[in-house]
């Protein structure tokens, strides 16, 4: 049993499209528009220093799906996006905080223990429909409350971003 | 029923003082947990943001709106538009707009989202750099900005209204809390109070309990001493009674054993003086009538010597011991012989110190008699008899010394038994009783006799008695 266990992630690694992904280094360019730039302490680049994400090299990455309840909707909505840590280990980033910076200059610092200890998902799709820069998209930084009560905390609340644009590894 | 009646308060007080702990202690805890939930609950501390924020965007658009019309082409007005956009669709989600409703701020919402709209038709309807006019979009820009400002100041007032309301409602929450914990407190020391009543009532109840044990236990005792009394009184009362037959079976048996002899020598003596009436001198038959008449004086004696022995066999005899002095009871004992025998023989030595007997006068003036008439009987006439006394340590000492012929040692242990004669004796009368008589009115005071003889030297009794000093200061009187 241990063996297997011990080489599991290995093998998750080798099977995962993340891995085909990321052995293509360097980054290759964005084709379309850009909707998430990672900057700060990254492996792999694609424009300068930062990596510049296109929906198609977000929609590379393993798609996981989170129902949950917000503190500013009704009811619980059921988002779908990619894991935070699945994103930061495609750019291969290594640091201990995130700068999230939204379009309407919203700015805060996120461990990035929080991405391993829950299912943190940059979201682009609520309830089925993309989210738009006219609501909270393009991107929205949801962490499955439902599942943890110590997520259900005013200061857990100031770390769903919308309007995502940018991350900064530090 | 009274014994109903009295039950119901004992139990009513602790269980009351229980279920009021238990109802403070709930209260207390629904309270505190109310107010923690209380706390976590703060959508509307987040509102002032959102409004707050909903104005920026509505100044960024002005500001890139105008800065277009001035010729920046950095600035995104579109971008503006969507943020605004965006931030005035948060405020009309859910929980935002149930906030504004409730706070009568509907109209003010909805027609800032008129406006939204109106700005979005209006940069969709024209085209290129017209989409951007100031012209166009401030009008509505203005009467968004104003809409948002009122919308802003009075959830502000808002804020501030539920904020103070919630310290209200927290300090009087607490106040409860510590209200209830003061009854908690109170409850306890009531059940305190009561367990203590409880120990200390247990503990007398305890002592009253140990205390009617020991007075049925002295109770108990009392009885058992009164029946062992009786039992005792029984006891000895048999023992009379079976002294009292052992009296009469002794007796008999000496009278059926001893007296026969006597008896037949009497008879026979008679009948030889019936028949040889004539033929007797006058002197010859005084001589007989002697010897008879010392027959019938020896039978006397005999019968004397037997009802004593008897009724120390039946345990008739009883002691009433008493401080004497010897010397008292042995110069009493000589001046009675001399009166009675006329003899000169005897001869009375005494110590420096007066021997004092705890002894029965009679008793030991008996066994002392039995012992000078044995010395003045068995040795010869021309030889005294001395008496002396004294005391040996814890006992006092009588010692009757005859010089007479002595005792063969072979016989001396047989010396006390009833009966026994010994044979020096022969010839001479004796009833076989007096020494056996003497040792047992000795052991009866608690003393002793003895005997040390030498063949042809003499012969030596000595009585032991306990000293009276030595009685009295026993540490346990019989």
């Amino acid at each position: 049993m241990m063996p297997i266990r011990r080489y599991l992630p290995v093998a998750v690694l080798l099977l995962s499209p993340l891995t085909a992904w990321a052995t293509e280094s360097p980054l290759p360019p964005p084709e379309e528009e850009v909707v998430l730039v990672v900057a700060g302490d990254i492996a792999l680049t694609n424009h300068g220093d930062e990596a510049h994400l296109d929906k198609q090299m977000l929609a590379a990455l393993p798609r996981e799906q989170l129902t949950t309840h917000t503190s500013v909707t009704d009811g619980p909505q059921t988002f779908e996006g990619v894991l935070a840590r699945d994103l930061l280990g495609a750019v291969r980033a290594d640091g201990e905080t995130v700068t999230a910076l939204a379009l309407n200059d919203y700015r805060v610092e996120i461990p990035t223990a929080d991405f391993h200890d829950y299912d943190v998902l940059i979201a682009d799709t609520m309830n089925g429909e993309r989210l738009t820069r006219r609501d909270k998209g393009p991107l929205w930084i949801v962490y499955p409350r439902d599942d943890h009560p110590q997520l259900q905390d005013i200061r857990y609340d100031y770390r769903w971003v919308w309007q995502l644009y940018r991350l900064e590894v530090e | 029923m009274a014994r109903k009646l009295r039950a119901v308060p004992a139990y009513a007080i602790p269980s009351l003082a229980i279920v009021a702990l238990t109802a403070f202690l709930a209260f207390a805890l629904v309270r505190l947990f109310q107010v923690e939930q209380a706390m976590r609950v703060n959508v509307d501390e987040n509102m002032l943001w959102v409004v707050t924020q909903a104005q920026v965007a509505s100044h960024r658009l002005d500001q890139a709106v105008n800065r277009r019309a001035s010729g920046d082409s950095s600035e995104d007005p579109e971008l503006r538009l969507d943020i605004l956009t965006s931030r005035l669709t948060l405020m009309d989600d859910g929980p935002q707009r149930r906030y504004l409703v409730a706070e009568g701020l509907e109209s003010h919402l909805d027609d800032a989202l008129t406006r939204m709209r109106a700005l979005r038709d209006s940069i969709a309807t024209a085209e290129d750099d017209a989409r951007f006019a100031p012209a166009r979009l401030t009008p509505h820009l203005d009467a968004l900005m104003a809409s948002l400002n009122r919308i802003a100041n009075t959830v502000m007032m808002a804020e501030w209204e539920s904020t103070g309301s919630r310290l209200d409602t927290y300090r009087s929450s607490l106040e409860q809390v510590i209200i209830s914990i003061i009854g908690i407190g109170l409850s306890g020391l009531i059940l305190v109070l009561l367990l203590l009543i409880a120990l200390r009532q247990r503990r007398a109840a305890q002592r009253e309990l140990m205390g009617h044990r020991d007075r049925l236990e002295e109770e108990v005792e009392r009885h058992v001493q009164r029946y062992r009394q009786a039992a005792e009184a029984l006891a000895k009362a048999l023992d009379r009674e079976r002294g009292v037959s052992e009296f009469y079976r002794s007796f008999a048996a000496m009278v059926s054993h001893q007296f026969r002899t006597p008896l037949a020598v009497i008879d026979s003596g008679l009948q030889r003086l019936q028949r040889r009436h004539r033929q007797f001198t006058p002197e010859q038959r005084s001589e007989r009538y002697t010897r008879l008449r010392e027959a019938v004086t020896q039978m006397t004696r005999l019968v004397e010597a037997s009802l004593t022995a008897a009724r120390i066999d039946g345990q008739q005899v009883e002691a009433s011991l008493g401080r004497h002095s010897l010397w008292r009871i042995v110069d009493r004992l000589c001046h009675l012989q001399i009166e009675a025998t006329g003899t000169q023989r005897l001869q009375p030595v005494h110590g420096a110190e007066e021997p004092w007997a705890w002894c029965d006068r009679a008793l030991t003036e008996q066994a002392l008699t039995n012992l000078v008439g044995n010395a003045l009987t068995y040795s010869p006439e021309d030889r005294p008899v001395s008496i002396t006394t004294a005391r040996e340590g814890d006992q006092v000492v009588c010692r009757v010394t005859d010089f007479g012929p002595g005792v063969p040692v072979d016989e001396q242990p047989q010396l006390f038994e009833r009966f026994f004669r010994g044979s020096n004796a022969a010839g001479t009368d004796g009833t076989g009783l007096g020494l056996n008589i003497a040792r047992h009115l000795a052991r009866i005071q608690h003393g002793d006799l003895t005997v040390h003889s030498t063949p042809g030297e003499g012969t030596t009794f000595t009585l032991w008695l306990p000293s009276a000093d030595a009685w009295e200061n026993r540490d346990a009187p019989p």
